[in-house]
């Protein structure tokens, strides 16, 4: 009697299951000090342009 | 408003290293007194790596006090203190003009009203962040800040990299939480 070795077949369902347990990816969490610039639109937007600058 | 015109007089009245402040990361530590029609003041000029100068200040009978910089003073002089503060940076940066300004906007905390503050975004945060914008321009200085923990850190666009002191800046503030 001859048996074929290895084969697998998966159904349609089982498919779905596995590409979604790759996505489930961890990020690693932001450091809580981070500083991010404050751009120049943002300072220019929110500044009140009356006053004069200590330092331009 | 804020502006170092109208700053109280101040005078130094102490000056520790880095050792015996006993404060992590803290390279040296300057202490001003100035007083407003009612009470005499402290602020507490840190320096940290990279020149960053952290401003701190809180009413002198405040001093043993854990909460020193959550307290309302409620005596409405913010703009005079905020601008004394100015003032000392001004003269720092005139010696070194490596110097970066930082803050942190402490959450406020008041008992007697039952009120604690979160965090993040404080008042104090916003009121010093605008004070900074309005009066240290992006020509000299490169802005930074962290809305999450109240944390604003101008840096000296003398100094060469600007981006690597806020990123070892992020490095020491994060030991600095973690320590908390």
């Amino acid at each position: 009697m001859k048996h074929k070795m290895g084969k697998l077949t998966i159904s349609s369902n089982q498919r779905k299951d596995v590409s979604m347990s790759v996505t489930a990816v961890r990020t690693a969490p932001k450091s809580k000090g981070s500083l991010a610039k404050v751009t120049a639109e943002e300072i220019k937007a929110r500044r009140v342009p009356a006053y004069r600058y200590l330092l331009p | 408003m804020f502006d170092p015109e109208t700053c109280y007089t101040y005078r130094r009245v102490g000056d520790h290293s880095g050792v015996t402040t006993n404060r992590k990361h803290v390279e040296h530590l300057t202490i001003y007194q100035f007083s407003t029609d009612r009470h005499p003041y402290l602020i507490e000029v840190e320096r940290y790596p990279h020149q960053i100068y952290v401003f701190k200040f809180y009413k002198r009978i405040h001093k043993k006090n854990k909460q020193r910089f959550n307290l309302m003073t409620n005596e409405g002089k913010c703009s005079r203190i905020v601008a004394t503060c100015f003032s000392i940076f001004l003269n720092i940066y005139d010696k070194n003009p490596l110097a970066s300004f930082g803050f942190l906007g402490a959450h406020t905390i008041d008992k007697r009203r039952n009120i604690e503050e979160p965090k993040s975004e404080t008042r104090r945060f916003v009121v010093y962040r605008q004070a900074v914008q309005n009066y240290f321009g992006v020509e000299t200085f490169t802005h930074f800040s962290n809305p999450e923990t109240s944390i604003y850190l101008a840096v000296s666009n003398k100094n060469k990299d600007v981006f690597s002191i806020a990123q070892k800046a992020s490095t020491i503030i994060t030991q600095l939480i973690d320590q908390q």
